[in-house]
């Protein structure tokens, strides 16, 4: 053995079985990750500085009509002046861009009649962080004009959601489908009624062409008189907008609301502001477009007797299930929150609710999508805008539900010409741990401006406006959440 | 004086001495001891013998041994065919022979009676004798001379021959050595002796020649031998002997080849020399290809003289020349002699260093004929059609010479276009067009295999560190075997191609620079550790300039090469060190290496002074690569079949450090050196845990594996020389199975070799992209975007964290150019922030920042078939579809699945016209601003601007955008007039154009870009000449004090030559001292150059 071929031969060894232990185990590759892309939420503001901030809008009828009409309302609640592009979209080629300005703390309505179109849909680019933007619609109802408050959504998507669809008795439901982008988009468009899950040819591959607005009318296809539709919209190439325009006309129904689709399915979907009384319906629908059953647990909350335990409700594939509160025993009158959560929570659903509230033995029917918790990572906002108030004092035109065990307080502030004022009526109202509380809006601060609802805890705040002015019947909508 | 008649013919040995040394004396004594009857001796001495005190000691050592010699001073040499010509005026009659013979033979005591038997047994004119070494008689010198129709002499033996009588049968040869040459004294007489004016190198070749023209013979005749010191360039340094070899060689030539052939003749040996030239500048020979072309412009003055030569040698002609050209060599015995020295070679041992036959054995040329069909096969797609657009294979530009114009050119056109040194690759890379004679589109192909086979030429190359012929192959089929191989090639990996080509030349050139040669097998058995040859300061120097050029090639083609290269010589230096070979050799290793290393990056200046260490290294993953320790070790880095069983492969390493010995043990730390430290940083690097980047996989493991082969070979050598001879114990199976297990690492090549395309895929990415581009003269100029994880982009990429790259690239097909990383600028940064914009999602018109940029598409990779395919493919990093796909103005095209492409609606193409508001914006001092302006809708004017190249075409009035960094090389004008550039929306360039007209838009290259394009061709010039062996001319060498014995080779013939009254005595052969004046030829007037030896 030749002395000098011990240190390398040691070496060597002691290198190579190193190399062994240390790489005996794979690492597992790191994905690369360009960006952190928010999923699909309900609409949000954020105060982030950014370049520019695009809202897109379910759509407003703008036919020309006598009281049809619709608006975009942006919202400026910083103190610094605005600037905005916004694009009205209407048929192919009918895109109108409009430069605009808002003052600080003010709002400023864009009026759709300027392209004329069934439903026109904006995108509205505004530049910098900041401003939200709500559209307000307006079409005859029954002997009565309904007026529909709805929030614009900062994302597109490429699947959409509806629950709850009705064109029984005449109701009209339609699809409002805004493609924003440069490009077609096409979408698969299927729905769900009580026979069982479609995919009518004509809807398949369907084209929507670029800053264009596509208005589906489920009764003319294949969801005529159906008590329950669920549709989804589910693009092959590109993203959009879609949104949903209902007119009811009867079978216990009435009433008109525009609003947006989910743009996801989730595990977990909240409701303020359920109610159950005399003269009251209130009907929840699931949707499960998955290939799966899914099993739903319905739990109500915000009751001053807390909830008893209450069987799941199983949602069959590709199927819509509806879920009346009256078949919920021992759920006491009154207002409730309720939250419908996959027992898996890796399955995920759609949820609507729709009520129909009878005054003075006219009903008046309202469908809100629920709210969802930001997918990421859960959160839920503890201040959320809303840009169209009440234009006359209301009573519980705000409802907001408390998800945390802690009693929290809860500040309405306005947004006037003056700055951000808080009102001294609306200031620290207490809101019980899991608790609802109900805000009038009834101080002249609030009417007509941009509010803001500070709370201590996480919330939920659902908006319920009148219908029309002096009506009593009410339409409701979320509120936005604000993150940042 | 009276002799005695004897019965044998008379020989009179002539003799003509110069300066003898101590073995004067054995010289002597050989001649003293002749068995021959009948034999005179003549000594014609040179008065620069020196002094008369020398003279006289020379007349008194001749005396001593032979009393009865006849001794004849000369005076001043004349050269040895002049001086021996003396004998035909001391001599008369022509019945004898003259045996011709330097002052520094020794004949065997019979060689004279041999010769002369000889020379009537065969009828011959003269008879010469074997000639061997004087310190070694068992090695031949000459066994006559062969002679091609140039003069070039074919030696027929090669330096350092054993004699083991495969030259003694007696035969004919064209010519034999003066230094022992026995002719018919009437022969001699007849063709006047010896040219005079021949003075040294070349006498005995024309003698010879005439010998034949007269119809006479001349054989060697090897019973008779002779020992010869053969040391005139020793002993006379003065002479430029390769000008007197030229000069005396033409002269031959020119007047003895017959008059018919003699036009055709002299155009051959013009072309010749011409080839020599070149050649010799590559082969360290020039200094020989110059005296070539000296002998021949001497030619030219002598014309007169050589035609009054040619003429009397006319008159003596008997033979035509077609029978002396049947006696001379066919082809170049110059290319025979050099075949011939390929098959010797040099062993280092112990204390002395032989020269000996290689081991003979057609077991290399089987392996090389294999390994180059081999790669000739599994390269078969690519000869038969063309190499696919894979990685770095991008086509070579359509001109060699347009890449040296670009190369010339300040203006790099990649990314955004800089003024910036430009890579040096391109112009190696027109440069060597010239070896597929510039057929562009075969110039990949010969590029990519070319570099497979040099590399494995190189792993031979080093190999040759071992003395046996299977270690050598064992090295090189491991080399070329191992998976890494078709790892890079189907990866399409040229910089670790470049590397695989590279690192085993820059290995040998680096051990030959320190003076690490072949170890003589004869030291087997002693612990040699290493052979190692002293070198000059000039020869090591220009053994290191050509480490330095081939350094600096590879460093040209793939900078990452230099990173691999310094560490190499840390780890050659320190495994040096740690083997027990020595500080010194460590030391030089590591000085020589880091030398090369640094004049490597000085010879790419000023290109390596704009590298960063992120051009050099591999692009950053988000994390661990996921490739794992086994596919690491086996290099499975491609898309290959069973590399797995490479791993076998490592196996020898530790072998071989276990049972070598000797240099066999040396090369083996070598070799587990580079194997250990490049496998670390491969495997570290692959999971993640270094704390800085290091080059990519594929040039990490190329030293791995060298290291391997080295092992191999170090194994399969100890198996031989240290294994097989002991007594049976362990170290017998283990060698075994080290040999099985090399065998089994190299079975993935065969698999490689019968998929013949390397397992590169059909088509590449690039081309796909570039099939849907639209064309650039109906759209304008325009950039393409690369974003994506920078395994799949095929570009020199910017990492911008978590795992993704940019590249961008302009409209025009990608080509070679496009593999060398553009020194990053300002404007690079403003365009990283358009797509940190895309990242956080602040704008959703992120098209229209992109804009100013030219960027008209943005492309995805996402398959290309060879680090991501269908079946496996790598995932898209997180959001980056999602976030392109929100923004409104790119719009996602429909493509091939194998990648995603969006395009900017908003495009404005980079040289346009800008109007209205757009125009207005461009006065903006950042692109953000844009987010609110419709920029779509530019008009593309002035497109194909080069720097090669002005574009130019009508402009309106307003803003002229041109969409790279402002630059003053950058030139508009319009209507003649010059249009000053400024800032255009804050990153581009924009002209403000007061009035249509007609515009062209050109580049014109900085000064300083010229001044540094001759530094840099100097210090390659220099570097050239270094590792050349050229030398320099003595006239313009420092004086040097003359030796007072130095002869003027421009002296006029005879000038020198003694009165004939200061003879001492002469014995002729017919027994009288009277003095005989032989037929002097015409030539013998003019001259010939000085005293010999």
């Amino acid at each position: 053995m030749i002395l000098r071929r011990l240190p390398i031969l040691a070496l060597t060894v002691v290198g190579l079985g190193a190399l062994v232990i240390v790489g005996r185990d794979s690492e597992e590759p790191v994905e690369a990750t360009f960006a952190t892309v928010p999923g699909p939420w309900m609409p949000a503001a954020s105060s982030a500085d950014v370049l520019t901030r695009t809202w897109f809008c379910p759509g407003v009828p703008s036919g020309g009509e006598a009281n049809v009409a619709g608006a975009f309302v942006v919202a400026n609640d910083g103190a610094s002046e605005m600037t905005a592009r916004v694009t009205l979209m209407g048929g192919p080629d009918q895109a109108v861009e409009q430069d605009i300005t808002v003052p600080p703390y003010e709002t400023l309505a864009v009026d759709a009649s300027v392209v004329s179109a069934p439903y026109v849909s904006a995108m509205v680019e505004i530049d910098g962080g900041g401003g939200v933007v709500e559209q307000r619609a307006q079409r005859p109802s029954g002997d009565s004009v309904g007026v529909s408050v709805a929030p614009c959504t900062t994302q597109t998507s490429d699947a959409w959601y509806l629950a709850e669809g009705f064109t029984a008795g005449g109701a009209v439901e339609q699809l409002i489908l805004t493609n924003p982008y440069d490009d077609v988009a096409i979408v698969d468009i299927g729905f769900a009624t009580a026979a069982g899950s479609r995919q009518p040819a004509q809807l398949q591959g369907k084209p929507v062409q670029p800053h264009s607005v596509e208005v589906i009318d489920l009764a003319t296809i294949a969801a005529r008189d159906e008590a329950e539709v669920a549709v989804k919209v589910e693009a092959t190439f590109g993203e959009l907008v879609v949104g949903r325009a209902q007119v009811y006309q009867g079978e216990g129904r009435l009433g008109y609301g525009v609003g947006l689709a989910a743009p996801a399915l989730r595990s977990q979907w909240w409701f303020a502001n359920g109610d159950k009384g005399e003269g009251i319906t209130e009907r929840y629908s699931l949707y499960n477009p998955t290939e799966e059953d899914v099993e739903v647990q319905p739990t109500f909350l915000g009751i001053p007797q807390g909830t008893d335990l209450i069987d799941p409700i199983v949602v069959p594939a590709r199927q819509v299930v509806t879920y009346s509160s009256d078949d919920v025993a021992g759920l006491p009158d009154g207002r409730h929150a309720v939250v419908f959560a996959t027992t898996d929570v890796s399955q995920s659903i759609v949820a609507e609710r729709v009520i129909s509230r009878t005054i003075d033995e006219i009903p008046t029917t309202s469908v809100v999508l629920g709210a969802v918790s930001r997918p990421e990572d859960g959160f839920v906002a503890n201040t959320w805008t809303a840009v169209i108030g009440p234009g006359e004092a209301t009573e519980d035109a705000l409802v907001v539900y408390n998800i945390e065990a802690a009693d929290a307080v809860v500040t309405v502030q306005a947004v006037t010409p003056a700055g951000i004022v808080t009102v001294p009526s609306l200031e620290a109202l207490p809101l019980p741990a899991g608790g609802l509380l109900a805000v009038p809006l009834t101080e002249a601060d609030v009417l007509d401006n941009q509010l803001i609802i500070r709370s201590t805890s996480q919330v939920f705040i659902e908006r319920s406006l009148p219908r029309e002015p002096g009506a009593q019947g009410r339409v409701g909508s979320w509120a936005i959440p604000v993150v940042g | 004086m009276e002799t005695d008649a004897p019965l044998a013919p008379s020989v009179v040995a002539v003799v003509v001495v110069h300066s003898p040394g101590p073995w004067f004396d054995e010289v002597l004594a050989s001649l003293a001891a002749q068995d021959y009857p009948n034999l005179n001796t003549l000594f014609l001495l040179t008065t620069s013998v020196g002094t008369d005190t020398g003279a006289a000691d020379v007349r008194r050592r001749i005396f001593d041994r032979l009393p009865e010699a006849f001794v004849r001073e000369l005076g001043a040499n004349p050269g040895f065919g002049a001086a021996a010509n003396e004998v035909l005026r001391f001599v008369e009659g022509e019945s004898g022979f003259f045996c011709f013979c330097h002052d520094d033979v020794v004949l065997d005591h019979d060689a004279i009676r041999l010769l002369v038997e000889e020379l009537y047994r065969s009828n011959a004119g003269a008879v010469g004798p074997k000639l061997v070494t004087w310190d070694d008689p068992g090695v031949l010198q000459h066994v006559g001379l062969g002679l091609d129709r140039f003069g070039e002499v074919d030696p027929i033996t090669e330096p350092g021959e054993y004699d083991q009588e495969q030259h003694d049968a007696v035969r004919d040869v064209f010519a034999l050595s003066s230094a022992c040459l026995l002719v018919r004294a009437d022969l001699f007489r007849a063709l006047g002796g010896f040219d005079p004016s021949i003075s040294f190198h070349g006498d005995d070749i024309d003698l010879c020649w005439r010998i034949h023209l007269l119809g006479a013979r001349t054989v060697v005749v090897p019973q008779a031998r002779v020992r010869h010191r053969e040391e005139l360039e020793v002993r006379r340094p003065d002479l430029h002997h390769d000008l007197l070899r030229a000069r005396h060689r033409m002269r031959t030539v020119v007047t003895l080849t017959g008059g018919g052939r003699l036009p055709m003749r002299s155009i051959e040996m013009v072309l010749l020399t011409a080839a020599e030239l070149v050649i010799g500048a590559f082969t360290g020979r020039l200094s020989e290809a110059w005296a070539s072309v000296r002998g021949l412009l001497g030619l030219i003055p002598r014309t007169p003289a050589l035609l009054a030569r040619r003429g009397a040698i006319a008159k003596t002609r008997r033979v035509g020349d077609d029978e002396i050209l049947e006696l001379q060599n066919r082809g170049s015995a110059r290319l025979t002699s050099f075949r011939r020295g390929r098959d010797t070679e040099t062993y280092i041992g112990a204390d002395t260093n032989v020269r000996r036959w290689r081991e003979s054995s057609l077991a290399v040329t089987a392996t090389w004929i294999l390994l180059l069909i081999g790669i000739l096969i599994a390269s078969r797609t690519l000869i038969d059609g063309r190499v696919p657009t894979v990685g770095e294979f991008l086509p070579l530009p359509s001109s060699a010479r347009e890449l040296l114009n670009d190369y010339a050119s300040a203006w790099n056109p990649g990314g955004l276009g800089n003024t910036v040194a430009n890579p040096t690759g391109w112009a190696v890379v027109s440069v060597a067009s010239v070896l597929w004679l510039f057929r562009m589109g075969l110039g990949l192909t010969m590029l990519v295999v070319g570099l497979i086979i040099v590399g494995v030429w190189g792993a031979w190359r080093l190999a040759t560190v071992h003395p046996t012929n299977r270690a050598r192959i064992t090295a090189t089929v491991v080399y070329a075997a191992v998976p890494l191989v078709p790892g890079v090639m189907s990866t399409g990996n040229l910089s670790g191609l470049v590397a695989y080509a590279t690192v085993p030349w820059f290995v040998h050139l680096l051990r030959v620079a320190v003076g690490i040669g072949t170890p003589d097998p004869a030291a087997a058995a002693i612990d040699l550790v290493e052979g190692v040859i002293p070198l000059g300061g000039r020869e090591r120097v220009r053994r290191t300039a050509l480490l330095v050029i081939v350094t600096a090639l590879a460093i040209a083609m793939a900078p990452a090469i230099a990173i691999i290269f310094a560490v190499i010589v840390v780890v050659l230096g320190v495994t040096t060190l740690i083997v027990g070979g020595g500080v010194r050799i460590a030391g030089w290793m590591t000085g020589l290496g880091a030398l090369a290393v640094v004049g490597g990056l000085i010879l790419n200046v000023p290109w390596a002074m704009t590298w960063s260490w992120a051009d050099l290294t591999a692009p950053e993953l988000a994390g661990p690569g996921g490739r794992g320790l086994v596919d690491t070790a086996a290099m499975a880095i491609g898309d290959a079949q069973f590399e797995w069983l490479a791993i076998a492969l490592y196996l020898p390493v530790i072998v071989a450090l276990a049972v070598s010995r000797a240099w066999r043990l040396t090369w083996a730390a070598r070799g587990a050196g580079l194997v250990v430290v490049f496998l670390a940083l491969a495997v570290l690097q692959d999971r993640d845990a270094l704390p800085f980047t290091v080059p990519n996989v594929g040039l990490l493991l190329v030293p791995v594996a060298l290291g391997l082969a080295l092992s191999a070979a170090s194994a399969v050598a100890a198996f031989s020389a240290d294994v097989t001879g002991r007594t049976f114990g362990w170290r017998q199976p283990l060698g075994l199975l080290s040999i099985a297990a090399i065998v089994v690492g190299l079975t993935p090549a065969v698999f490689t070799v019968l998929d013949g395309s390397w397992y590169l895929p059909r088509i590449g990415a690039v081309e796909l992209v570039e099939g849907e581009m639209p064309d650039a003269s109906e759209v304008g100029d325009f950039r393409v975007l690369y974003l994506g994880d920078p395994r799949l982009i095929p570009f020199p990429s910017t990492d911008l964290g978590d795992g993704v790259a940019m590249a961008l690239v302009d409209d025009g097909r990608a080509d070679l150019r496009d593999r060398w990383a553009v020194a990053d600028q300002a404007a690079d940064e403003e365009l990283r922030a358009v797509i940190d914009d895309i990242a956080g999602a602040t704008t959703q018109r992120a098209g229209r920042m992109l804009a100013p940029f030219g960027v008209r598409f943005i492309v995805v990779p996402l398959v290309d078939g060879v680090a991501s395919t269908t079946a496996d493919p790598l995932p898209v990093p997180g959001g980056l579809l999602e976030s392109l796909g929100s923004q409104l103005d790119l719009v996602r095209s429909i493509t091939a699945a194998s990648f995603a492409r969006f395009e900017n609606q908003a495009v404005i193409p980079t040289t346009a016209q800008l109007e209205g508001p757009l125009a207005e914006a461009a006065a903006n001092d950042s692109v953000d601003q844009l987010v609110a302006v419709e920029t779509s809708g530019a008009t593309p004017v002035l497109v194909g601007a080069e720097a090669t190249g002005a574009a130019s075409g009508d402009v309106a009035g307003g803003v002229v955008h041109f969409g790279t960094p402002l630059d003053d090389a950058w030139r508009l004008r319009v209507d003649g007039e010059d249009v000053a550039g400024r800032l255009g929306f804050g990153v581009t360039t924009a002209y403000d154009v007061a009035a249509p007209g007609a515009a062209t838009l050109d580049y014109e290259s900085p000064s300083s870009r010229t001044w540094w394009l001759v530094l840099q061709a100097v210090l390659w010039l220099l570097a050239l000449v270094a590792a050349s062996r050229l030398s320099v001319p003595g006239r313009f060498r420092i004086a040097r004090g003359r030796d007072e014995t130095l002869i003027d080779l421009d002296a006029e013939p005879g000038a020198d030559l003694p009165p004939s009254s200061d003879r001492t005595g002469f014995g002729g052969l017919h027994g009288t001292d009277e003095l005989v004046d032989p037929p002097v030829p015409e030539s013998t007037a003019q001259g010939h150059r000085g005293p010999a030896p």
